[in-house]
Order: structure tokens, then sequence, then C-alpha cells
């Protein structure tokens, strides 16, 4: 008996040998880096990052397939249209050997809500949750409000931390009956564990670098490298300049001017896919006079249909796509990319047509155009202000006097927020990988407490969109919901409520020999990375 | 002396009270820190409840005397982005900004000051013009471009110095810093070469300013007449009347190596100060603006008292006007 033993491991440290042999790191380099390692603190894609790495969820939606794999949670089935009963995965261990449990899991989501100076809880997650409890034997069950198809990719977002209270809490929508709760500076400092992970964070210096050790005990398929060193290198000179000096490995958003350098060294691939990004222009749909348009008899022109089509039809997509972006986007004819759970394949992409976008204008009383002011963001993203620029120009190409202002995004959102803007330049992404969220941040009617349209600056209203998305919310069936959110993308698009331009590429530089996941959320996922 | 220095502390309390009053309302001009903080994905009730967690639900004055009753405890606040103390983040980021200062500021003296008094005691031999060549392209090129060019000559194409990033650290004597390793070393000497050359340019033009009308002095001519050895002239005589000007732009330079490496740490990806500052505006995180900014100016202040203390050593007339100034 001892001797088998005594074989097995010896087996298994042969068959580990050649992998722990040379310690293998891989080094990144990021254009931001996550501000904290508490899985809760800050709902930002570069804590997504991290948190994806180090703190498993319930679920993961897998960006680059778009399938929703079990993880923390092993299996689940809907038992009820608002009850999900979750198995919990049995081999799933705390950094101390303590196992997963329910307890863990109401205390994570109780959490969310209670993180004091938090910037931007995550509590937009589990907004649908009406209650989670123990249902004995490692399962447990969540009851949402209403029928909530998205309930578990909306808890993908969330980190399972281990419960420190002893008991197990209440599920409410406050506090939980709690008072205590685990401090952020302690997952920074390394004082807490941030759950189950592929990684562990063994060294965290905001801004600056943050290194993470494999965790060898973890429940599922390990992680290749052994650590891995993320680096903060938000100038992209400085990050191109870190690749090519090979003081990393791998760099994100790779600047379009910089990717010939990169090919052209010869070490490198780009690594790239569409992401659920999308830039988009939005009209003031709301206030007449509108800030920012003159020359229009007080009106608001956007508040015509035959304007906002005007403008949808004088912008010529490929052209910014290719030009201006180099290729690193892809022409958008709206909001949800393709391959994304309910995009519309029926919706033809917009034509580029000035002379019939100059008749609809003449049309709608505006023969001789109308001055705009054209407002652009110039560091949020890619080459946000270049595309700005392209776009004033085709615009005035129909008529349009068209000025364009830029500003830094630490004004600009405050200013959109304020509603200063008649035509403006955004973005806005799908964080849970699927349509229906992004077309009810972006299209539905703008109303704080529903938390509908937080995106929707122009303030963008049907009556009809909004009909579809909320039937798509308490539809479970995958396929009628799909229809339902397929239904609200063409009322968008026959209102020309939006002007999509185009979804932004993710692009990921990587030297040659390793192979590194392109991922549609904009995700860094280091634990799939391997050498090739 | 005692007076002044009290006069001194009670100026640079007023010029920092007056500072974070102006850092608190220009920030608050910009724009509102929550709504670049928030995800575009967020909902208005999140971002309501980040504008609460923030504490700027309150009006601006009522932050502004929250601020100041934690700062004079002590308590300089909690980064936005970080929810760090702002003293943490602070601390741990000013040993690299003074290692790639001090590592710039050796190189810059011991080069400016003898090429510079060398191009004023010979204006118009052939190295001296050289010298002086070179000073004027140090001076005219953009640090950020000179960098690159930097980054591109021996990181890039001869690949013999690493790029970007501090290197290892290791702790002597309590110090922790990346000057006890060889790896630090080769990570500071390309980013300290370039933030030096600004100052080294500018050090050679007033060394050699101040050289030329020195030597050209009565005392100067008597003390070479007197029959006093050439380099007890120029180190007794010249250098010691010429380094009373030097002194004053060194003390500025010296502040600025310190505070306002931005260019430098931005493009060679160092990890000091320069770098969390440009990032901290970027994202409107005001506690560590305000408490940044406001050590800049005490730097400054500090390093202007020093400044005067070493005038009266350098020139002991300065001495009795400082006296006379309190009285």
């Amino acid at each position: 008996m001892e001797k088998t033993k005594f074989g097995l491991a010896l087996a298994a440290a042969l068959s580990l040998a050649p992998i722990s042999a040379k310690a293998e790191e891989l080094r990144v380099g990021l254009a931001a880096i996550a501000t904290s390692v508490d899985p809760h603190f800050h709902r930002a894609g570069y804590n997504f990052d991290l948190r994806e790495n180090i703190s498993d969820a319930l679920v993961y939606a897998n960006g680059a397939t778009g399938e929703v794999e079990p993880r923390l949670a092993a299996s689940w089935e809907i038992t009820s249209d608002t009850n999900w009963l979750v198995i919990l995965e049995p081999k799933a261990k705390f950094d101390n050997g303590n196992p997963l449990g329910a307890d863990d899991v109401i205390y994570s989501l109780c959490r969310v809500r209670n993180v004091p100076n938090s910037p931007g809880l995550y509590s937009g997650f589990i907004e649908t949750v009406a209650n989670v409890t123990d249902a004995g034997n490692g399962k447990i069950m969540i009851e949402s409000r209403e029928p909530d198809p998205n309930l578990l990719r909306n808890l993908s977002n969330i980190g399972i931390v281990e419960n420190p209270t002893g008991r197990t809490l209440t599920y409410d929508d406050k506090t939980c009956g709690n008072d205590s709760w685990l401090d952020t500076n302690g997952f920074n400092n390394g004082t807490v564990s941030a759950g189950i992970g592929h990684y562990r964070v063994t060294k965290f210096t905001p801004d600056v670098e943050i290194v993470l050790q494999r965790n060898d005990q973890y429940y599922g398929k390990p992680a290749h490298y052994d650590t891995v060193v993320i680096k903060a290198l938000p100038d992209n000179s400085a990050r191109i300049a870190a690749l090519l000096g090979d003081s990393v490995d791998v760099i994100n958003s790779v600047p379009i001017n910089a990717v010939e350098s990169v090919q052209s060294a010869g070490k490198f691939h780009l690594s790239s896919t569409p992401s659920t990004l999308l830039i988009f222009l939005l009209a003031d749909q709301h206030q007449e006079p509108t800030p920012k348009v003159s020359d229009a008899d007080g009106k608001n022109p956007f508040l015509d249909p035959r304007v906002r089509k005007a403008l949808n039809l004088a912008i010529n997509r490929n052209e910014i796509a290719e030009t201006v972006m180099g290729g690193m986007a892809q022409p958008a004819g709206q909001i949800i990319l393709d391959g994304i759970f309910g995009h519309n394949p029926d919706l033809a992409p917009y034509p580029y047509d000035p002379a019939k976008a100059k008749a609809l204008l003449a049309e709608a009383g505006y023969p001789n155009g109308f001055s705009l002011v054209l407002s652009a963001p110039s560091d949020r993203y890619v080459n946000g202000a270049q595309v700005a620029q392209a776009v004033a120009a085709m615009l005035s190409q129909i008529g349009l006097q068209v000025t364009l202002e830029t500003f830094p995004r630490s004004i600009y959102f405050t200013k959109a927020s304020d509603y200063e803007f008649s035509l403006y330049l955004a973005g806005a992404a799908a964080d849970t990988g699927e349509g229906l969220s992004q077309m009810i941040n972006l299209a539905g009617t703008r109303d704080p407490d529903r938390g509908w349209g937080g995106a929707n600056r122009g303030r963008y209203s049907s009556e009809v969109t909004d009909k579809h998305l909320a039937q798509a919310q308490a539809t479970l069936d995958d396929a009628e919901r799909e229809k339902l959110i397929q239904a609200a993308s063409k009322q968008v698009y026959e209102d020309d409520g939006y002007v999509p331009l185009y979804h932004e590429l993710g692009v990921w530089a990587v030297r040659n020999g390793i192979q590194y996941e392109a991922n549609a959320n904009l995700i860094n996922i280091f634990y799939t990375a391997r050498p090739e | 002396m005692l007076s002044f220095v009290l006069k001194r502390l009670l100026q640079s309390v007023i010029v920092m009270l007056l500072l974070s009053i102006v850092i608190f309302v220009g920030l608050w001009l910009i724009g509102n820190p929550a709504d670049v903080l928030i995800s575009s994905e967020a909902t208005e009730a999140d971002r309501l409840a980040a504008i609460k967690a923030l504490g700027l639900d309150k009006p601006l004055w009522q932050q502004y005397l929250i601020f100041l009753g934690n700062a004079v405890q002590g308590d300089w606040g909690t980064s936005f982005v970080y929810k760090e103390p702002v003293t943490t983040i602070l601390l741990q980021r000013l040993p690299a900004s003074v290692e790639l200062a001090a590592v710039a500021f050796v190189i810059a003296i011991t080069v400016s000051i003898p090429a510079g008094l060398y191009a004023g005691l010979r204006p118009d031999s052939a190295p001296a013009r050289a010298i002086m060549a070179f000073s004027l392209v140090g001076v005219s090129i953009p640090t950020f471009w000179q960098g690159m060019l930097l980054i591109i000559a021996f990181g890039i194409a001869i690949p013999i110095l690493p790029v970007g990033d501090r290197g290892d650290i290791a702790t002597y004597f309590g110090i922790t810093s990346s000057l006890w390793t060889l790896d630090g070393w080769s990570h500071v000497v390309l980013p300290a070469f370039s933030l030096a050359l600004l100052k080294m340019s500018l050090l050679i033009r007033v060394t050699r300013a101040a050289t030329v009308e020195v030597s050209h002095l009565d005392f100067v001519t008597f003390a070479y007449a007197k029959g006093v050895r050439a380099w007890k002239v120029v180190i007794g005589h010249i250098l010691r009347n010429a380094l009373i000007p030097l002194v004053t732009v060194i003390g500025i330079e010296v502040g600025n190596l310190l505070a306002y490496g931005v260019i430098t740490e931005t493009v060679f990806s160092w990890p000091g100060l320069g770098k969390l500052l440009i990032n901290s505006i970027k994202v409107l995180d005001r506690p560590l603006i305000v408490a940044q900014l406001t050590y800049t100016a005490l730097l400054f202040i500090f390093i202007n008292f020093v400044v005067d203390i070493l005038y009266t050593v350098i020139d002991p007339r300065v001495k009795s006007v400082m006296g006379r100034q309190v009285t």
C-alpha cells in the first residue's frame, strides 16, 4: 500500500517535472491594470481582468466562445421561472483548505453592496437577485425577482470570497444583517485571500505591477505559466518600447500606428478579435432647443427621424474602419456585434449615400444644413479623436456646418451626463457577453430607478423598443428571447435612434512561441496562455 | 536666524493652504470623478452611489473643510481609485523618484560644472564651441522625444539596456533601492541620462555665463597678477563666485527633478511620482493630486530654504542682509 502511494507520487512528480523544471514566466504589459485585488471593489474592465484570473465566480462567460462555462457552480438547473438550483463545485477549496460552501456564496453576494468608498459598485449585476439560500448538500437556490435569463451571466462577474463571519447570512438587498465586512486593503496587502482562482496575487503595487503565482490546488484545469507579471504601461509608446525591447512578452491595445513596427520586428504576432465595444454617435433626442445646434430656428433637428437617417447615410463606415482605424475596427450597423447573442442578421449595413442624406435634410427643412458641434472624448477610445475628425468631415459633406470639440474623459462624461451635448461620440460594451444588457444600457429609455439606459445620454426613447426589451428580460427561452432582442434592434435601426460606427477590435501583440487568447470582452485571460 | 526660519514656515503654511484651495476648486471645475470611474455599463443608481461613497455629494466647501480637518491630523485622505491611504501610495513611489532624480542630478552636475567652467574660461576654443553646441541641442530637444530616441537606440536597435521599469531592488542599511543591484543600475542609466540632459545643458549655460562674467572682474585679474596659481584662481575665486547664481538654478532644478520627472517617468514607465501624478490627473483622483502637489510645494519651499542657507555659506555678505531683513 505504502509502496503504491510512493509510486504514484513519483509518477506524478515525474509527469510534472518538465513543467516545473523551468519556472515559466509570462510578462504582460497592459494599458491599465487592476486598481485593487478586492474582487468587489470597483467595476471596471481592468478589474474584471484580474478578478477572472484570481477569484472565480459561479460561472465564466467566455468572451471567446460566447458560452457560459461552469466554475464554482459545477452545474445548475432552472426549477421554476425564477428559481435556479446551483450545485457547487465539490473540489473547490480556499487557500486555507476550507471547502466552498453555500454561506460563502451568500456572503459574497451580500458584500457586493457593502464595499465602503467604492468608486463603482458591482451591484448592477445582482439587482435581479431576490434571495439566495442554502439548499443543503452543497447546493444553493437562487431566486430572481422576475424571470431573468441572464442571471448566471451577471453572476459571472462576482468573485466568490470566503465567508469570515462564522455564520450563514440571510440574504437581503441591504446588509444581510451583517455590519462588519472584509476590508479592501486586506485584499491588497495579501492578508485576505481573494477567493479560489487559477492564480494568487503575490505582489500588488497599484499602477505599477501585479505578480501572480499559479494556484496548484486549483480544482479545474491548471494554468500553464508558474508566474505572471503584469506591468502597467499606460503610455502607448512606452508599451510598444517594452515589447520591442524585450521587457514584456504580450501587450494589449496595440496602438494602430505601431502595428507595422510590431510586425516588421519579426518576433511577434498579432492576436485580434472584434470586441463587443460599440463606438457610436448619439444625437440628443430629448431637448428642444438642443445646446450645441444653431441656425435651426430654435428647434432640435434631431427630433426629426429624417435628420437622424441623414446622419446614418452620411457616414462612410468602411472608410473609417480601414483608413482611420487601420483595419482595427469592424463597421457596425447595429448595437450588437455579429456572433453575439441577440445580433440581428437581417439588418443590412447602412449604405454610404451622401446625396440621399442631403435630400433628406432638405426634406426635413434644412436645405442649407445647420450649425452643429460634434463632441468627442480625446483619450478614451482607440483613435477616438481622429475618428471624430473624420466623422465631422463626412457630416460637412452633406451640408452641415460641423465644429469638433474634444475633451479628456475626466471632463467629457460629466458633460455628457449633464446633457450638454447635441451629437456626441461614445462607446459601450456588453459586460455580460450577450446583447440584451447592452441593448438595455444603450437603447432602453433612460430611467435611473429601473437601471435602464445608463449610457443612453442622448435619451433615445421608443415604446416599442422598451416593450421588446422588457419582454426579453422576462423570457427564459433562448430562441424566443433572441427574437425579441432582434426585434428591439430592428426598431432602433428603423428609428435611426443610434448612429453605430464600428465595433473596436481587441488587438494584442504576442511574442512568437506564445499562444495568447484574444477575448471579445477585452479581458486578459492568463490561464489559457501557453507556449505554442 | 531663528525668526527667519519661523517666518519662512509661516509663509509655507499660507502657500500650501492657498494651493490646496486652488487645486480643490480647479478639480471641481474640471469634472466629477465619479463619471470617470464608473463603468459605462453602470446604471444611474450606481453612479449616485459612487458619488456618495466618494463624499462628492456634499457641497465643495464642506468637502474642503473635511479634507483640511483630516490633513491637520496627518490624514491626507484615501485615494478614490485605489482606496489606499494617500500617504502609503506616495511613500511607495517616492524611492523610485528619488533614485532617478539622484542619479540624474549626479550626472548633470559632474558633466555640467566642469564643462561650463571650461567653456567660460576658454570661450573661443574649439572644445568650448562643441560644449555650447551640445548644450544648445540639449536645451532644444523635447524630453519625450529624446527619451524615445534613447530607447530606440539603446533598447531596441542595440539592445544593451533594458527598457522601462525599475529593475531588481534590494535592501541594505534599511534603505530599499534599486541602486543596490546591478540590474537596477542598468535600468536607471537610460532614464536618468534622459532626465539629466536638459538640466545638464541648462547648467552648462548658466555656469559658463557666470564664469565669463566673474573671470573679467578686477579681483580675478589681481589674483592672477599676484601670482596665485591658475587652478587656485579658478577654484577659489572664479568658481566660488560663479556658484552663487548657480546654486539658485540647481536648487530649482533639484525640485524639478524630484517632482516633475513626469515626462521621463511616463516614457520610460518608471514607477515614480511623476507617472502617478499624470495617471491620477487622468482619472481625477483628487486626494492623490492634492497630496502630491502639496508635497511638491513643500519640497520647493524646503529647497529654497536650503538655498538661502547655502548662500550664507558661499557668500558671507548675504548673512548680514538676512539679519537686517528680519529686524
